[in-house]
């Protein structure tokens, strides 16, 4: 999955993959990627979809 | 502020072009003697408007056009307000200016976009630590394209003074005053999004179309709420900049005092307050009181709803203020501040009056005809300073309550619409006629304050329906075979991930518009450019026969291939393939109009937007009314511009090219 | 302090009087020039001018030294040494001056803070009117005990010429009771707050002239009436912290500059005393 490996805390590794099946994840990679993703989201200058969309909603025209 | 803004350097050089050109011009004399005004009234229809008339409640409109004319005004097509007025500015089909519709559409993503202006892409920054400095941009761009008539007049030594025209934000520049109108955007850069606070613990903190519910802690009588601003442009984690409010509720009568910032005021229940300054801290300063970034100051305006049992405040959008000159919105910068200070502060977003809260159930009919009564007037308000001003040339000037209130009230003299109901709207019945009772007014007060030789013009972009049933064009596509999606049990669809582009020929942006999935155009574009043109003939035909099953009436009257039925122009291919000119009562469905596909074709309109004008363009015209016959005959929008010039004597409008002056 | 403001201010009403209808520039120039003319004449009453110039020379002649033997650090160092003490010695010639100046003009300079600071209400205008009480209001008014909220029996007598736009709003949290008044009529206007037995009166001034206006009236205390001098204080022994209004601040415009009256009274009168300091005599 990783290009190069990333060391994890044991315990944080252990509750990823407990939690990973339970928040719907086929894997706790999946899980990782997805938290990782979200996260960097916030950092990059694009707008969400929704983000765009709820600002198109503002035009009455559309609701 | 933004003193170094891209858009102001090119306006002024603009400005000090035409400055020149006006200097140089050799002739023009008579030209500049010359006075026409123009008042645009969005959304006025021709039909009612003579109903109006012939009952006696016009008085002023009957004595406009004694001695002069009165005929119904062809209108753009698509009938959507910035390509009407996009059309009326430029002389051109939308091939020419490149305003299609509302929203656009970027080819490659299909993401949708506002058509008429976008932000600039922040260049590059500087990061340090956890904050950036930008280096360049942060402005906007007006995406109308096309020479705009005021540059002719301003160019043969005409003085313009244009105000509120919709789709000129950020300013051309090229008028002697002008203050932009519908596409200015509030500070967080949308069509305004208000803000509602309840201290109901069991509202859920949400978002609406347009706006927001948010939460009021309240405790021991003081409740505590947050406004939010954009994303803070300091932060390299996007972080939205935020402003913190507090009321203190009276324990016995229904009054709260409000401080914002260095605002303090008392309100009763029902009261809605002045402009008040919203400042976002961008950076904390140094030391506790040494400023390091001058903060982000916008202003709104609350209502306080109720006090009891639940405290409830309603905050506009957050609009820029027009004294400070933070955004183009005016030729010179400083005219809209001239303007706030004859009248007082204004609310400088587009569109101002707040459709959506009523949609939204946050504010009702009759508290949404307070507010856009405030956003009106302080539009009217300007419109006599404005004309007193006025010496000579051209003024143009521009009133959009008529029309957005008329979405919202129309349906209210429409019993059969879906979603009428006595308790709710039937006490507004009245409330299109005041609107043009109030458009009356202003044509009388102008009617006393011109001479005899001032042509006056009385002019709207398009007329207007009820409009009680929604066409979803996704919808019809997927079920004609042209659209296919991944996974069919999926709920939600939307073009924008649940599309197999690989058997996808369609698919439907915008109020009116629908694209053909191209070749080498759409980033997974599947019809050969060759086939492109029988394709659109096979579409066309199929949606003429389109027979709504519950009215039995087609749906839909219109089609247009833009490539064929519009003028050739340069920006063609921005806009979509086809145009829907769906039945008079008909409109697209507005998620569809988001690139939605919804589960059904037809549906019965059930919103408070209970009217609209983007159906078949023949159906809803706008009404030319002035108080001479025009030297030049104008049939329709695209011709008005060019009667305008040639009041003044001017030929040469439209501008064809850019490059071909 | 109440006893030297309570005649400051009419002294000042009076002095003022003439500029009230001009622009509030021209009141602060002249008396930048005042005030310019009356530190040139305390620094000559109570400062040795041979010492100041004593000085003042040492201090130029570190500099000059500097310049020319500027590959020399030890000279550096000690004529670096010796400008600092001579700058010390400099500002301790004229610290008896200063510090005259200082506490002779503080209490004046926060008069005229009241006459130029701010601009008065207009018609039309509406108002936040709040009247802050004291932490133990309840022990002071005698009224511990009662039902629910504790709430002050607080009245208006409002004059012809305001009027209350809204009921009041009480923040027990604030101890703060507050009105939304409106300015209907011109005047220097006296609101009566009732506070069981105890009136007091504040002023409001709605006018368009340069007049003394009061934002707060404040409980007694020194540093309150140094810094606040515009209204006597509100009685020693009064449940009442202060009573107060926000008044629009006034910039005055310089050429073209606009900013606050303090900072273009400073400039002029450092201006004035430059170029008066030939003519009086005088050496700084």
């Amino acid at each position: 999955m990783f290009g190069s490996k990333i060391k994890l805390d044991k315990d944080l590794l252990a509750k990823i993959k407990r939690l990973a099946d339970l928040a719907g994840y086929s894997s706790p990679e999946e899980f990782i990627t997805h938290a990782l993703e979200k996260e960097l989201e916030q950092f990059e200058g694009a707008e969400s979809e929704e983000e765009i969309k709820k600002r198109l909603r503002g035009l009455g025209y559309i609701s | 502020m933004t003193g170094r803004n891209p858009i102001r350097t090119t306006r002024r050089a603009t400005a000090a072009l035409a400055l020149c050109t006006l200097l140089l011009a050799p002739a023009g004399a008579a030209a500049a003697d010359k006075r026409v005004v123009v008042l645009g009234f969005d959304g006025m229809d021709y039909t009612f408007a003579r109903q109006m008339m012939a009952a006696g409640e016009m008085p002023n409109f009957e004595r406009l056009i004694e001695r002069g004319a009165a005929q119904p005004l062809g209108t753009s097509v698509p009938p959507l307000s910035p390509v009407a007025w996009s059309t009326f500015i430029t002389g051109m089909d939308p091939s020419g200016h490149g305003i299609f519709d509302f929203i656009h559409r970027d080819p490659e993503t299909l993401f949708p976009y506002l058509s008429t202006s976008e932000p600039e892409d922040v260049g590059r920054s500087v990061t340090l630590g956890k904050y950036q400095f930008a280096l360049s941009g942060g402005g906007y761009r007006l995406l109308r394209q096309g020479t705009p008539f005021w540059e002719v007049l301003e160019e043969r030594g005409v003085k313009t003074t244009v105000i509120r025209m919709p789709a000129n934000f950020p300013v051309s520049g090229s008028a002697s005053r002008e203050l932009s109108g519908m596409g200015t955007p509030d500070i967080l850069g949308g069509y305004g999004t208000f803000s509602f606070y309840s201290s109901d613990i069991f509202l859920e903190e949400r978002s609406l179309a347009g706006g927001e519910v948010r939460p009021l802690d309240l405790w021991n009588g003081v409740a505590e709420g947050t406004l939010y601003g954009p994303d803070n442009p300091m932060l390299v984690k996007r972080t939205k900049l935020t402003s913190d409010f507090t009321l203190y509720v009276d324990d016995r009568q229904d009054v709260a005092k409000l401080v914002i910032g260095d605002t303090e005021q008392v309100l009763r229940a029902g009261e809605w307050t002045e402009w008040i300054d919203v400042e976002f801290e961008v950076m904390p300063p140094l030391f506790g009181f040494v400023p390091l970034m001058p903060n982000l100051t916008g202003m709104a305006r609350f209502y306080l709803r109720q006090v009891r049992p639940e405290v409830e405040l309603y905050a506009s959008p957050i609009n820029f203020d027009p004294y400070r000159g933070d955004l183009p919105i005016s030729t010179p910068d400083e005219f809209a501040a001239d303007l706030a200070e004859i009248t007082g502060r204004f609310y400088t977003q587009g569109m101002p009056e707040d459709t959506q809260a009523l949609k939204g159930n946050i504010l009702t009919p009759a508290e949404f005809l307070e507010q856009a009564q405030i956003a009106g007037s302080e539009v009217e308000q300007q419109y006599l300073p404005v004309l007193e001003r006025y010496d000579d040339g051209l003024l143009f000037y521009y009133f959009g309550n008529l029309d957005l209130v008329s979405h919202m009230m129309w349906h209210s003299m429409d019993d059969g619409h879906p979603a009428f109901t006595e308790e709710k709207w039937g006490a507004h019945r009245g409330v299109v006629k005041e609107l043009y009772r109030t458009a009356d007014r202003i044509v009388g007060q102008t009617l006393d304050a011109i001479d005899d030789d001032t042509t006056l013009i009385v002019m709207s972009d398009h007329g207007f329906a009820s409009w009680r049933r929604t066409f979803s064009v996704n919808a019809w596509l997927r079920e004609n075979g042209y659209l296919t999606v991944k996974n069919p049990d999926k709920k939600k669809l939307s073009i924008l991930g649940d599309v197999d582009w690989s058997r996808t020929r369609a698919y439907g942006i915008g109020l009116n518009g629908l694209y053909i999935n191209v070749r080498g155009r759409e980033g997974k574009g599947i019809v050969h450019p060759t086939e492109k043109d029988a394709l659109i003939e096979e579409i066309r035909e199929k949606l003429l026969a389109e027979i709504d099953p519950v009215t039995g009436e087609p749906s839909i009257t219109k089609v247009y291939a833009t490539a064929t039925d519009f003028d050739p122009g340069p920006y063609l291919a921005v806009g979509p393939d086809l145009v829907i000119g769906y039945a008079k009562g008909t409109r697209g469905e507005s998620d569809s109009a988001l690139g939605e596909i919804n589960a059904d074709v037809y549906t019965d309109n059930l919103t408070d937007w209970g009217a609209d004008h983007g159906m078949d363009h023949e159906t809803v015209p706008g009404v030319l009314f002035s108080n001479r016959p025009l030297k030049q005959q104008a049939n329709s929008l695209k011709d008005l511009a060019g009667a305008i010039l040639a009041e003044f004597e001017i030929d040469g409008f439209p501008v064809v090219a850019a490059g071909s002056q | 302090m109440s006893a030297i403001n309570a005649a400051l201010r009419p002294l000042f009403d009076l002095l003022l009087a003439p500029f009230r209808g001009m622009p509030a520039i021209v009141g602060v120039t002249l008396f930048s020039l005042i005030f310019g003319v009356v530190a040139l004449w305390l620094v000559k009453l109570t400062s040795n001018p041979e010492k100041v110039d004593a000085a003042k020379r040492k201090v130029a002649a570190g500099l000059l030294e500097i310049r020319l033997f500027n590959d020399n650090l030890g000279i550096i160092f000690k004529a670096v040494g010796s400008i600092l003490r001579h700058q010390a010695a400099y500002v301790g010639h004229l610290l008896v001056p200063f510090v005259l100046m200082v506490l002779l003009f503080l209490p004046l300079i926060a008069q005229l803070q009241f006459h130029w600071g701010y601009q008065g209400l207009q018609e039309g205008d509406s108002v936040l009117f709040k009247v802050v009480l004291q932490d133990d209001w309840q022990t002071r008014t005698g009224s511990d005990g009662a039902d629910g909220v504790p709430r002050p029996s607080l009245e208006l007598e409002l004059p012809d010429g305001l009027s209350l736009a809204s009921p009041p709003v009480w923040s027990p949290s604030e101890h703060e009771m507050a009105w939304q008044m409106r300015a209907d009529a011109a005047g220097q206007h006296e609101v009566g707050v009732r506070l069981g037995d105890a009136t007091h009166v504040k002023k409001i001034g709605v006018t368009d002239r340069v007049e003394r206006l009061s934002p707060e009236r404040l409980e007694a205390g020194f540093t309150n009436q140094l810094l606040f001098p515009a209204e006597p204080s509100l009685g020693a022994d009064s449940a009442i912290e202060k009573i107060g209004l926000r008044y629009p601040e006034r910039d005055v415009w310089f050429f073209f500059w606009r900013t606050h009256w303090i900072i273009v009274f400073l400039v002029l009168s450092i201006l004035f005393a430059l170029i008066l300091r030939g003519p009086m005599g005088v050496t700084i």
